[in-house]
């Protein structure tokens, strides 16, 4: 019933010394599964988010009045930037651009760079001022999405700087390697982007402004 | 959104798309972040507020989903798991909200079914009536439903 | 047979520590974490012979009333989170999935390792509560956390948690792992409709293990940070709300039960058809339906918040909701019965298990009918009936089916085979211990005991002393069976690769498998279950 030969098509290996588009193949659907779980994770708080301002209204439409609108906007559009220059640099690597590749990286990085100085911006007069995780609903909703957001801007910022060093080996470029280390983190960049468009409304366009 | 079919290339990993493709989604990107801050200022219900803003964040998802990430050349396979976990939260948030809204509306119901107990009792000690008096008045009020 | 090649090494070989715990082979990380797991089981399991030695007659007799709790918590949190959700797919699947579709391993061999590590780290990470004295910090809370208790109980919430959460990512590393490997490396001919059944139900798991435990992780999350920043987001007092924790709680930790269950039914599926000689009945319906109890697993949460204060509407959806599970499930069990008809049926032990899981999980599924059913839930919730329902799914249904796919795989993982006689008094003694355990539990519980009591009135004296016998009885049958397995992995008879004459892929490589699995690569030109057929040939 099964015999045993040598398969035509390559669909039996061990993607470690098989062709490169195996690998990426592989890596992209890993990667989609990945950020599927992501915005379950995400979407725990999204549930807990909309129960609360059910029941309170009027404390969320006080706290989001309190959050800095040009803040979170500018944020947003850094944020969106970023994503611009990751999927540039996707590009990049899918024409083999070396030289390119890097520098959209680096961009990225510098985007990024920038989403954690505003974002401190934010946090530090709140925090100095009293308005603390606990100290009421909204706020402790304010700080666990947008701190969780933040521990996966870091992470994503830590692949990037990986990458950004990677690229100028050439390792994603060169004849015959694999780009699927660039694709997977541009995917997950821009879940974390896409994560931030829906927080962005959600946290400091509630009313009052 | 139509991209340049000359620099449209079924390479072995990935599509390569036009440039142009990712400037055109970031400047709408940008243009609908001006929108819903714009728009936020409006006054409306609160419940159309969410609706307008998350309406206009499912659309910038979904332009990053389509354009940055490719989302337009992924096979049915992708858009799977693209969907599956979507359709999840949408359950999670409408089994809460209909648990939500539900259980105000059985408070409801008790607080008035207490109040009219209330009321009935008032009446018929007003009334001087005796204690059996209050069945009497209970099939009176059923009868006339 | 290709086993006599010259230069076979079966996948055991290089031992010692370095080589196990670095390896990235599929089969000993599903090995490594069979190990784990059933160390985890055999702790878990005296607690719970604990719980049951203390309810052997009424009042305080071996633990006071906290040292119960912390017994049965422990049995709870130990069972679930370090034992049976990893159970079948992590071990038997890990071992299984690449062999039965024709691939050298799974798509991420290093993420695979990994998350064996993960599980470990978590594990450890949960025994971290029990440093310090038992009295004050061992957990107490039941496996479920259930605020506001675990926000104002002064024992281990916080490592039990965050272990909890640690172990959620290696579910996910796994079922992410076995979803690429079934979607990318399946042999050339393995189409969808010619994989295995265990695959399909390995399949099905791993789409609940990757969608839910997301939501779990939150939720721990949010427990955590409540504990240690007073975030207030599940604790009435600060405007947050309990009822929110039991909702996303349950919204991971009901699919989670067919993370135990849906493996279990694969296995079962795998062993039928082999001791009935006869090709599975039904085959698209069954692998089917494992999706299908997947995609309505997530629909049915709120039935464990039906005394919860939850609303009238979300009672009755939810209600309705439940027995639409019992549509897929009914359909494999019918699958199962069909496969048997007219087949010429040998009772060797794992066909004994077999049929006792579909014995077992038929009352476990029947039972479950009455606690979907909202009149009666009220009067059942939190009884011991409760407790009996889930144990013959959880250890009738999964247990069962473990024990039994182990026994099944066992030459095919060691080499060797076991004493038949042996697993045969094994399984009766397993069978009648846990009938004896749980019968008088179904009978108690709608007599009105409650669960998680450490106390009981003098009237429930008997129902609760046949349970504990019973409990003792089928302790002792997991140390002959184990005890048997032992023993045929040093002593036992040199198996064939193919012992049973299953017509699986993974039967057609040495027994134990070489390092790569196959010596060349196999193509698959029929679907699995073609029994009638070497009959006529």
């Amino acid at each position: 019933m099964f015999n045993h030969k040598n398969a035509p098509d390559g669909t039996f290996f061990n993607f470690h010394k098989e062709p490169p588009l195996v690998a990426y193949e592989f890596f992209k659907l890993g990667m989609w599964i990945f950020l599927a779980t992501e915005v379950l994770f995400f979407g725990g708080l999204f549930a807990a988010y909309f129960i609360l301002k059910y029941k309170w209204p009027e404390v969320f439409a006080a706290g989001s009045a309190y959050l800095d609108v040009k803040l979170g906007a500018t944020n947003t559009v850094v944020l969106l930037a970023s994503s611009l220059t990751m999927a540039l640099a996707v590009d990049a690597a899918q024409r083999k651009n070396k030289g390119k590749l890097t520098l959209m990286l680096g961009a990225t990085f510098l985007g990024a760079c920038g989403f954690l100085v505003i974002k401190g911006m934010e946090w530090y007069p709140k925090l100095t001022s009293g308005k603390l995780p606990g100290s009421d609903v909204f706020f402790s909703v304010y700080y666990m999405t947008t701190g969780l957001h933040l521990i996966h801007v870091l992470i994503g910022m830590y692949y990037i700087a990986l990458m950004f060093f990677r690229s100028r080996t050439g390792r994603y470029t060169d004849e015959g390697a694999s780009h699927a280390g660039v694709e997977v983190g541009g995917l997950y960049w821009h879940l974390v982007d896409v994560i931030w468009i829906f927080l962005f409304p959600l946290l400091y366009l509630l009313g009052g402004h | 959104m139509g991209h340049d079919h000359h620099d449209d290339h079924h390479g072995e990993m990935g599509h390569i798309q036009a440039p142009v493709v990712y400037y055109g989604t970031f400047g709408a990107l940008i243009a609908l972040t001006l929108l819903t801050v714009f728009v936020a200022s409006f006054e409306t219900s609160p419940l159309m507020h969410d609706l307008i803003a998350m309406g206009i964040a499912t659309v910038k998802a979904t332009l990053v989903i389509v354009f940055f990430m490719h989302g337009k050349y992924e096979k049915a396979e992708t858009w799977g798991f693209i969907w599956a976990p979507i359709i999840l939260l949408a359950t999670l948030l409408g089994a809460l909200f209909i648990d939500y809204a539900g259980r105000q509306n059985d408070l409801y119901i008790e607080k008035t079914t207490i109040k009219e107990l209330y009321i009935n009792d008032a009446k018929s000690i007003l009334d001087g009536k005796e204690h059996g008096g209050d069945h009497g008045d209970a099939k009176k009020d059923d009868s006339d439903h | 047979m290709a086993t006599e090649n010259k230069e076979y090494s079966p996948y055991l070989e290089p031992k010692g520590f370095y080589n196990w715990f670095w390896t990235v082979d599929h089969k000993r990380i599903g090995l490594m974490y069979l190990y784990s797991i059933l160390f985890f089981f055999l702790i878990a399991g005296l607690c719970a012979l604990g719980v049951r030695a203390e309810l052997f007659y009424p009042g305080e007799q071996i633990v006071d009333h906290h040292g119960y709790n912390v017994l049965f918590t422990l049995h709870g949190a130990l069972m679930v989170f370090l034992f049976i959700v990893p159970g079948i797919p992590a071990t038997l699947g890990n071992f299984l999935l690449p062999l039965m579709i024709g691939a050298k391993d799974v798509a991420f061999p290093r993420l695979n390792i990994l998350s064996y590590w993960v599980y470990v780290l978590g594990a450890l990470v949960v025994l971290g509560s029990l440093i310090g004295p038992p009295g004050s910090s061992w957990l107490d809370t039941g496996w479920t956390f259930y605020t506001p208790y675990s926000i104002e109980s002064s024992t281990g919430v916080i490592p039990v948690t965050l272990g909890a959460f640690i172990l959620g990512f290696a579910s996910i590393l796994t079922g992410m792992n076995f979803i690429v490997t079934i979607h990318r490396m399946r042999a050339p001919g393995m189409t969808w409709h010619r994989m295995p059944l265990f695959v399909w139900s390995l399949y099905s798991a791993s789409l609940i293990q990757v969608l839910a435990t997301p939501v779990v992780a939150i939720t721990l999350l949010l427990l955590i940070m409540e504990r240690l920043l007073g975030i207030g987001i599940f604790s009435a007092a600060m405007g947050g709300d309990p009822i929110l924790f039991e909702n996303m709680f349950w919204f991971y930790s009901h699919p989670v039960v067919y993370i135990m269950i849906l493996p279990a039914m694969g296995v079962v599926a795998e062993i039928l058809p082999v001791f009935a000689r006869k090709p599975i009945f039904g085959y698209r319906a069954i692998a089917y339906s494992s999706l299908a109890i997947a995609l309505v697993s997530f629909f049915v949460w709120g039935h464990h918040l039906f005394v919860s204060g939850m609303s009238n509407w979300s009672r009755w959806i939810f209600s309705l909701l439940t027995f639409a599970v019992a549509i897929p499930t009914a359909i494999k069990v019918f699958n199962w019965i069909g496969t048997l008809y007219k087949g010429s049926v040998s009772f060797e032990s794992p066909m004994l298990y077999a049929c006792g899981f579909i014995f077992l999980f038929t009352i476990a599924g029947l039972t479950g009918l009455p606690l979907a059913t909202l009149a009666t839930d009220v009067h059942l919730h939190d009884t011991y009936f409760v407790v009996a329902h889930f144990h013959y799914t959880m250890q009738g249904g999964t247990v069962v089916a473990l024990v039994g796919g182990l026994h099944f795989w066992w030459p095919k993982i060691y080499g060797r085979m076991f004493n038949e006689t042996v697993a045969q008094v094994g399984f009766w003694t397993l069978f009648i211990g846990f009938n004896a355990t749980f019968i008088p539990q179904f009978i108690m519980g709608y007599q009105g005991m409650p669960r998680r009591y450490a106390d009981y009135l003098g009237e429930f004296h008997d129902m609760h002393f046949l349970s504990s016998v019973g409990a003792m009885i089928n302790g002792l049958a997991y140390f002959i069976i184990f005890g048997n397995l032992i023993w045929a992995v040093y002593k036992g008879k040199r198996a064939s690769a193919n012992p049973y004459g299953s017509l699986s892929l993974e039967w057609q490589t040495p027994s134990p498998p070489p390092l790569t699995n196959f010596d060349e690569v196999p193509t698959v030109t029929d679907w699995t279950y073609g029994y009638g057929d070497e009959q006529k040939a």
